[in-house]
């Protein structure tokens, strides 16, 4: 198979994106997570592919991560967010880090060593403590905009 | 990891064997509160049960009906209800669920077994600090509600190594509880029924010891999450020959079970120690969890704290006060941390998972920095879990899981 796919179906948003064997991006598409995260994430992943310019009947290796994994039905397989960060972190900066991740729920500190391998991680304890959805919901009343 | 779901939880033949027995325990409680004869006494788990038996009483164990609470997902039902009367969300899950199902006159017994109404109301309660202060205050809730006696051995702790003065003074307690139990059971104390006793609890341990060493095998026989619930008789029928009957029939299925390599995880490939409280209303869910990612729960602190290999006949009173001091919760943290060690050598384990429970301070040994210590020494990871042992409030659910996972995952790459 020449093309793969990694869906992250996140607490607040959905990442869809579409790599060849090269490892350049072909496509990708982030859309509102919502309440229904199987919609979500076939939504994305059918944008990522219009982007990419692939042929209908063209075949992918799919692999889904974040909070929604475990709801995407077409992944041959599924990965924590933890690793996937990690991998993807070490590929632009292929040296000893720490990658930090404020995600819609929660958030993660992760150590790569200089051979990419995570030496630890740690989580914030409880749902939506100190997390990305918790700082979107203060700038909304600091009347502040957390894109900015 | 795969998508692909094996989660099969393998039966263990001997289960209805514990049904029995467990049944046949509850019946004689139930019977013995309503005739009012033998007397009932109430005790903490790791307290000095088989003094009491050797008096005659039938013993009820609040920590085994607070963890029936915790397994049938009623203790958040009953929670809000000691917090109510005061007794704040943050101290012990078992006494708070126990307390609140006592106030609304329900327990999970009721539909187990059918003709038990309530709880065997006790004669007595017998507290043993050694596990913590809640007991005590458990038990005295009880004392001022019902108008029964609180008494109780106050056990030295946070110890390293055992002092002849810390035995001397719980054999002093110990013995200074006999004329109030004699008054009640209306039976005099014979210390040969006291050895008697001690002698069925220590074979009681020892086969429980065999069954919990059996999962040194590769794969293991037994995962702790149903080890728990085979530990009940140790936990409530030990000093009784049934318990040890038991035990016999469940290492003879196990032994069987390693002779045919036949893992409770299919195709095992990670094996950790589990350190501190289960989570009893998610047994099954996180059994089937580590099912799914081949990873074996071999080994933990809990289910062997009902190991009492100290116990001597020969010499009851001074080597039960050992066996009630030495266990790993009454330790320092040196002790325990070369416990574990050991634990992971014999047990040839891939990471130690340790399981914050909220309210459970006394069981949750990641505090003060151990899994980092340990992670040092032993080079193996280590992964700590937020949850509770019955109040499900405190579990996130999701993070735990998450965690998890890419804790196995980091195992896969290393």
């Amino acid at each position: 198979m020449n093309h793969f796919a990694g869906i992250d179906v996140g607490a607040s948003t959905t990442k869809a994106v579409i790599i060849d064997k090269n490892r350049e991006i072909l496509g990708h598409s982030v859309k509102d997570s919502g309440a229904d995260f199987k919609a979500a994430a076939e939504k994305t992943f059918a944008e990522a592919k219009k982007q990419a310019k692939r042929r209908a009947q063209d075949e992918y290796f799919v692999v889904s991560t974040g909070y929604g994994r475990r709801n995407v039905a077409f992944a041959d397989n599924t990965k924590t967010e933890i690793s996937c960060h990690a991998k993807g972190s070490f590929y632009y900066f292929p040296e000893s880090h720490t990658l930090i991740d404020i995600g819609g729920q929660d958030s993660k500190i992760i150590k790569v060593n200089a051979s990419g391998n995570r030496t630890g991680f740690k989580m914030n304890r409880k749902c939506a403590a100190g997390t990305g959805a918790f700082l979107e919901e203060m700038a909304n009343r600091l009347r502040s905009s957390w894109k900015s | 990891m795969s998508q692909e779901k094996i989660s099969k939880i393998k039966k263990i033949q001997s289960t209805g064997h514990l049904r029995k027995i467990m049944a046949d325990y509850f019946y004689e409680l139930d019977r013995a509160a309503k005739e009012g004869s033998p007397k009932v006494a109430w005790c903490s788990s790791v307290g000095p049960a088989e003094l009491l038996l050797s008096l005659g009483f039938v013993v009820h164990y609040p920590e085994n009906h607070g963890a029936v609470l915790g397994s049938s997902r009623k203790a958040n039902d009953y929670i809000p209800v000691a917090n109510a009367i005061g007794y704040s969300p943050d101290i012990c899950s078992y006494l708070t669920s126990d307390v609140g199902s006592f106030i609304k006159k329900e327990t999970p017994l009721s539909r187990a077994y059918e003709g038990i109404e309530g709880v065997a109301k006790p004669d007595v309660l017998v507290y043993n600090t050694n596990q913590c202060r809640d007991v005590q205050d458990w038990f005295n809730w009880y004392s001022r509600e019902l108008g029964v006696p609180a008494i109780g051995i106050h056990t030295y702790r946070n110890i390293g190594e055992i002092k002849d003065e810390y035995l001397h003074s719980i054999v002093k307690q110990t013995e200074n509880l006999i004329p109030t139990l004699e008054k009640i059971s209306g039976n005099k104390f014979d210390v040969d029924k006291f050895r008697e006793v001690l002698s069925l609890s220590r074979e009681c341990t020892l086969m429980w010891k065999k069954v919990l060493e059996a999962n040194a095998a590769i794969p293991a026989p037994i995962s702790f999450f149903d080890a728990t619930i085979h530990m009940g008789p140790a936990v409530v029928l030990r000093g009784s020959p049934q318990a040890v009957e038991y035990y016999k029939v469940l290492l003879e299925e196990l032994n069987e079970k390693i002779k045919n390599k036949d893992g409770a995880v299919e195709n095992e490939k990670f094996r950790l120690y589990w350190e501190g409280m289960p989570i009893w209303g998610k047994l099954r869910d996180l059994a089937e969890f580590f099912i799914d990612l081949r990873t074996a729960v071999v080994a933990s602190t809990y289910c062997n704290s009902w190991i009492f290999d100290s116990f001597d006949p020969k010499d009851p009173f001074l080597s039960m006060a050992r066996a009630y001091t030495e266990i790993f919760i009454v330790r320092d943290e040196n002790f325990k941390e070369n416990y574990i060690e050991n634990m992971v050598n014999k047990y040839k384990l891939d990471g130690i998972l340790f399981h914050d429970a909220k309210t459970c301070p006394n069981n949750s040994n990641n505090r003060y920095g151990m899994p980092e210590r340990l992670a040092k020494k032993l080079k193996i990871p280590s992964i700590t879990i937020n949850g509770d042992l019955n109040d499900l409030r405190c579990y996130s659910e999701e993070q735990a899981k998450t965690n998890i996972e890419a804790f196995i995952e980091q195992l896969e790459s290393r």
